[in-house]
């Protein structure tokens, strides 16, 4: 249990307790409450150890616990890794990773002695600490100046906290006359939610949104250029979104992504990881068919790891009783860094989904819509059909001040038939139609929409076929979105978005967590209220809390860290283990011996994943003989097995021309399991030995 | 003819050494091509690192008014990464004007890619204030060079035995054949002559043979006969005693694989690295460049095989390239394949081969740079006539031209591993770089096509401006800025994809009650500025050999002053002021 110093600790650092984000945030530790907690924790325990891995921009220090018996070969054994708080937003991974750090020591010292666990509980405190300040505002990466408006200053016009609840919300303005277009209306099912009219029902837009704020810099965009950052989560190789402003200059460009990635690759004796972020990888298993650009790099996981995450998904499942988790988009985020480069067994996980309020309905059915849609098969590039999703980046949209400065937004687009096509843009504001004909024998289309923007640059698949797009601005009113083809994707694409509900609110998941909000006397929703905006004139400020639907009440948080404990146990039991069989030897003749090894994996986990396997990062699990090469007659004298599955076994055999009786030794080394010195004599009644390989001889 | 009688005043205070002032103010010999240079530097021959470092600080000291030599961070094994700023500071600081960053040598084994640049910092000094064009560019523009990028692969090419194609890689130990060790099995120079030869190994049922005409060569035999000989690899032993030789020489990676752009990971892109910026080259260089949004141009010198390379580096990246962008680089290239005789302006990916992560790449797809690279020296060039000589033409260019330097006899070897070898061939000077004859030749006219390109970066004046009554009190200005220059302000990629910022035309001295964008000066309406009309945002830039017009509105009394101002990240900015009155501005 947590000391009552540190609970009280904790406590103090909230605001009032009557503002919306006191009550989000209450529970949860800030810098200062975290460095207690952890330092308490490293000084309770022998078994764990407190350094940093490096510093934040700002100068705060980035935590690892590290856990083991015997801290001198800690480095030596393989090691899981639990990361979290990539995303200033994401606070619940930041109290699960330090609670199962300490469940791990209270139950589980036992395992220590074989496995390491480090422990990086905040990876972004200077993005987490802005939204800890005066005023939450869902701040999401780092704190580097980013001029996001491209006037030629940064950082000079932020949200404002108009209303002074202590969070940035939205401002919708009704009837915004000629000098804001309407772009939405409250739902009719459901008028505290916005949504983009559907012309077919009769709906017109009535309402303007925008960010809470004011305009500074006189540029007509309110809260258009705030505190810049580098979302850490989109700032590693990983299918790294090059242009995006919010995945930084260059790919590791903040000192908190660099400090991550050097201590990955420092540490080769990590073998699995999970973080506890914005994605998730268990709840929905990533589609094993999606390539890149590239045609050779998996968008999701490599069809050989299906298997593997199948199971670790049931296994997710059984242990945390989680069901429902969102899909984002994985381009250059950490986890998936670790998995398709680094050939670690990476876990992903939001650690708490949506909770169902709606008693009546069978569980299973409203969980539907976050389940993975069925693929579409295989597409032929001749033809341009169906349904298909693909991620985008909006960055700052002209003339229209509601828009954040970068998000993930969807496209879907239907085929008609041959060649018409429509689709929508859907962002979190809410979704933008567009309609586009294709020219006879052409395989790109000119979409038209309705929208005021400045460029967007998207690239999704058609019927196989990726395309880039340009959506061309700035002026008001019609913009064109001109589609080219760009190459073809091979394999289907990415699994598509489920289809919106129709009926009832126009988006059945954000009604459903208003709904749970409204169960918690509306903690994440701050209900629209008249404000006189000295710009706008008479506006509501309202919507979401940031962070609400990423963080449950701090009650659930020891809940929901021991379901999470007894996955980080059960992965731990599941790792890959080595173990030499043999060596069985035969005497084919005088001075000349036959020796049969296997390296048996005892464990369910392989020793490496089918990505890790083809991406070579990694050293392979490698057997060197050192008998001289003259007196082996057959056989390699360095053999590597690059994976062995779980419950697997590598053989190796050598027939070797040596005195009877002569000294045989075979080094194995193993960056994730250890190094052994397996030691025996040409002799059929032998008995090896097998002891650590000494530090010199690696 | 130049007869410009330039003098230089901060070049005069700082030179002490009468006999050099003289001849540094006059020009008459520069009509004769003849330059006199405060350095004298050989360019018949090559380098070494430490020879390229006291010819940088000669130069610098030499130079001091144009030339500023800093270290920018340390390789692999601490050499230092030399960068020399050419820069007029009394037509002002480098940071306000295009630049043009020009670098050599990535690639160790490349090495007359460092001659080159070394070549144009001389050039350009010497040049200075005798030759008209050059003095015109060094006053307009500022470059960066980086003669050395992989100071350790140079380094350790002079100073052991070396193919001609080996110290590609940096020195970072790196465990190539997945053993557990570091760069333990590279080749040797098993028969001590200065170069890591080839060596063929005797065998009954052999693929090869000596050519009957002329023994030193060796040549494949025809289908169905027998030859004597097979290609047994680089010298060396399998000094690991894993079966196979030289599978792990130093280092091992490529370090024009570690950009930022199109970067993918080793196993798609051999050599690419952990990250990009991993090392510690790319990581100073890159920090460097990131820094200088100045920079309008690059080029990065290597060998081998006379071209002029362009991005993409990938074939899914053509759709990057915006036809403005392919047009600016098709006229440049055209230009260069002029003058440089055998040489081809190509695209990497569609003529050369596939490249992730490469650094032109990053330079013109990451940041919107102009970029060339520049593959030095061709076999072309050996006959003069554009064809690749033969084994024979070749084996006689060497006798009978090179007087047989870059040829080391066959001599049998007794192999460990091979038995009976013959080791020879070619030494490391016997490809990829021209023979030091050719290598004045070869540097000016890369510098010439590098100079060209540097005189194209975007140059910005006012055209026609004018002046009109609209009301009483109310001003309208139209005016145009031109660019001459061939490369412009923002490049498509750059615009497209929202790099760096974009120019801003801005009044200033006088409210601004409306502006906007117009197609040109006839066109009868404007695309209005909706906020903050005194700032007009072209995210497009202004087009080389081309202009953009724009149209103000001010209130203001007649006959007062207002500022025009326009501001280019990849020019220099220009201001003018106008007043208030009646007229086309003059």
């Amino acid at each position: 249990m947590l000391p009552a110093s540190l609970l009280t600790l904790s406590a103090q650092t909230s605001t009032a307790q009557t503002s919306p984000n006191a009550a989000l945030r209450d529970g949860y530790m800030d810098h200062d409450g975290l460095r207690a907690r952890v330092r308490a924790l490293a000084g309770s325990s022998a078994m764990c150890t407190l350094d940093t891995i490096g510093e934040s921009r700002e100068g705060r220090e980035l935590f690892v616990l590290t856990l083991s018996d015997d801290h001198t070969q800690a480095h030596k054994r393989p090691a899981l890794l639990i990361t979290a708080g990539l995303d200033g937003r994401h606070w619940v991974g930041t109290e699960t990773a330090v609670r199962v750090a300490e469940r791990l020591l209270e139950h589980n010292g036992a395992s220590l002695s074989e496995v390491t666990v480090y422990v990086i509980p905040r990876v972004n405190p200077d993005g987490t600490g802005r939204n800890f300040g005066p005023v939450n505002e869902g701040h999401i990466g780092t704190l580097r100046p980013v001029d996001l408006d491209r006037d030629g200053v940064a950082n000079e016009d932020g949200p404002n906290d108009l209303n002074a609840d202590g969070v940035i919300t939205m401002m919708r303005l009704a009837d915004p006359g000629l000098a804001h277009k309407p772009t939405h209306l409250p739902d009719p099912d459901e008028p505290r939610l916005m949504k983009t009219p559907d012309w077919a029902k009769g709906e017109r837009a009535t309402h303007a949104l925008f960010i809470e704020g004011i305009d500074e810099d006189g540029d007509g965009r309110i809260a258009e250029d705030g505190a810049g950052g580098v979302d850490l989560d989109r700032n590693f190789m990983h299918l790294w979104p090059e242009y995006a402003l919010d995945a930084g200059p260059h790919q590791l460009s903040e000192p908190e992504s660099m400090a991550l990635a050097r201590f990955v690759i420092d540490r080769p004796n990590i073998t699995m990881a999970i973080t506890y972020g914005r994605h998730d990888n268990v709840v929905n298993v990533p589609d094993h068919r999606g390539r890149d650009i590239n045609r050779r790099i998996p968008t999701g996981i490599d069809e050989g790891d299906k298997a593997l995450f199948d199971e670790l998904s049931k296994l997710f499942k059984e242990t945390t009783g989680q069901k429902r988790a969102p899909k984002e988009d994985i381009a250059g985020s950490f986890h998936a860094w670790l998995y398709a480069q680094r050939a670690v067994t990476s876990v992903a996980t939001v650690v708490w989904g949506r909770p169902d309020i709606d008693e009546k309905k069978p569980e299973g059915d409203d969980a539907k819509a976050d389940e993975p849609v069925e693929a579409a098969p295989a597409a032929d590039p001749n033809r341009v059909a169906g349904s298909w999703a693909g991620s985008i980046a909006l960055p700052a949209m002209e003339g229209m001040g509601e828009m954040p400065d970068s998000l993930d937004a969807t496209i879907e687009l239907d085929t008609e038939d041959e060649t018409t096509v429509s689709g929508s843009v859907v962002t979190m504001m809410g979704e933008l139609s567009l309609r586009g004909e294709r020219e006879p024998g052409a395989t790109a289309f000119t979409l038209v929409g309705d929208m005021s923007g400045a460029p967007i640059v998207v690239e999704f698949n058609i019927g196989g076929d990726i395309m880039r797009a340009q959506i061309r601005g700035p002026f008001p009113g019609a913009a064109t979105l001109d589609a080219t083809r760009v190459g073809a994707a091979p394999g289907a694409p990415d699994a598509p978005r489920a289809a919106r509900a129709k009926g009832g609110p126009s988006d059945a998941e954000e009604a459903a967590w208003l709904k749970y909000s409204d169960s918690r006397g509306g903690v994440g929703f701050v209900e629209w209220e008249s404000f006189d905006h000295p710009q706008l004139g008479e506006v509501e400020i309202g919507g979401w809390v940031p962070g609400f639907k990423m963080n449950p009440p701090a009650s659930e948080l020891d809940d929901l860290a021991e379901k999470q404990a007894d996955f980080a146990v059960a992965l731990i039991e599941r790792r890959p283990r080595l173990r030499v069989q043999g060596p069985e030897i035969t005497r084919l003749g005088p001075g000349l011996y036959e020796v049969r090894l296997a390296i048996v994996n005892d464990g369910w986990l392989p020793t490496n994943t089918a990505m890790g396997e083809q991406a070579r990062a990694m050293l392979p699990t490698v057997l060197r003989l050192t008998t001289p090469l003259e007196q082996i007659v057959s056989g390699q004298r360095v053999d590597r097995a690059w994976r062995i599955e779980g419950f697997g076994r590598h053989e190796a055999h050598w027939m070797l021309a040596v005195e009877d009786g002569a000294p045989i030794e075979i080094e194995l080394l193993d960056d994730q399991l250890g190094d052994m010195l397996i030691a025996f004599s040409a002799s059929e009644t032998t008995t090896p030995t097998i002891s650590p390989l000494p530090e010199e001889r690696r | 003819m130049n007869r410009s009688r330039r003098i230089i005043l901060g070049a005069l205070a700082s030179l002490a050494a009468a006999p050099l002032l003289a001849l540094f103010t006059t020009t008459d010999v520069a009509a004769q091509q003849q330059l006199d240079a405060r350095v004298e530097i050989a360019w018949n021959r090559f380098y070494d690192f430490h020879e390229v470092e006291d010819i940088l600080k000669r130069l610098a000291e030499a130079h001091p008014e144009l030339l500023t030599l800093e270290s920018i961070g340390k390789s692999e094994q601490g050499r230092d990464m030399w960068l020399m700023i050419l820069n007029n500071p009394e037509t002002g600081p480098h940071e306000e004007k295009p630049a043009m960053y020009i670098e050599g040598s990535v690639h160790g084994n490349e090495i007359q890619a460092t001659e080159t640049t070394l070549y144009s910092i001389w050039y350009l000094v010497t040049a200075y204030g005798q030759v008209k064009p050059l003095t015109d560019l060094v006053d307009r523009v500022a470059f960066y060079f980086v003669p050395v990028v992989n100071p350790d692969g140079r380094a350790a090419w002079f100073e052991g035995p070396a193919t001609p194609h080996m110290y590609r890689s940096g020195l970072r130990p790196t465990d190539v054949d997945f053993d557990g060790r570091k760069d333990e099995d590279g080749p040797e120079d098993l028969t001590q002559t200065g170069s890591i030869n080839v060596m063929w190994r005797v065998d009954p049922h052999g693929t090869h043979r000596r050519n009957p005409r002329d023994p030193r060569i060796i040549e494949r035999v025809e289908p169905g006969e027998k030859g004597d000989l097979s290609f047994a690899g680089w010298e060396g032993v399998d000094r690991d005693g894993d079966g196979r030789r030289n599978e792990d020489p130093r280092g091992g990676y490529d370090m024009n694989r570690n950009w930022p752009s199109d970067w993918r990971p080793d196993h798609i892109q051999r050599g690419a690295g952990e990250f990009p910026f991993s090392y510690p080259e790319t990581r100073s260089i890159g920090e460097f460049i990131l820094g200088r949004p100045n920079i309008a141009a690059g080029q990065s010198y290597h060998n081998t095989g006379g071209m002029l390379l362009r991005g993409p580096g990938a074939a899914y990246r053509e759709s990057v390239y915006p036809r403005s962008d392919i047009q600016v680089y098709d006229k440049l290239g055209r230009a260069g394949e002029e003058m440089l005789p055998f040489y081809n302006y190509w695209i990497i990916h569609a003529d050369l081969y596939t490249v992730h992560g490469g650094f032109v790449n990053w330079l013109a797809e990451g940041l919107g740079i102009a970029s060339f690279t520049n593959e030095l020296w061709t076999d072309r060039r050996i006959l003069q006539s554009g064809e690749n000589p033969s084994a024979e033409q070749r084996m006689r260019w060497q006798d009978r031209v090179l007087f047989g330097q870059t040829f080391d006899e066959w001599q049998e070897y007794d192999h460990p591993e091979l038995g009976p070898v013959i080791i020879g061939g070619g030494t490391k000077f016997s490809s990829r770089i021209p023979p030091p004859f050719m290598l004045e030749e070869e540097c000016h006219r890369n510098f010439a096509f590098t100079m060209f390109h540097a005189m194209n970066m975007p140059e910005l004046s006012f055209g026609w401006i004018e002046v009109a009554r609209a009301a009483e009190g109310l001003w309208r200005i139209t005016l145009e800025i031109e660019n001459p220059r061939i490369i412009p302000t923002r490049m498509g990629i750059a615009a497209q994809n929202g790099i760096g910022l974009p120019d801003r035309m801005t009044v200033e001295g006088a409210e601004v009650v409306a502006s906007g964008t117009m197609n040109h000066r006839f066109d009868r309406t404007m695309t209005p500025v909706p906020h903050r009309p005194h700032t007009i945002f072209n995210e497009n830039g202004v087009p080389g050999e081309g202009r953009t017009t724009y149209r103000f509105f001010v209130r203001g009394e007649e006959g007062a002053d207002v500022r025009l101002r326009y501001i280019a990240e990849k020019a220099r900015d220009i201001e003018k002021t106008v007043t208030l009155r009646e007229g086309v501005v003059e």
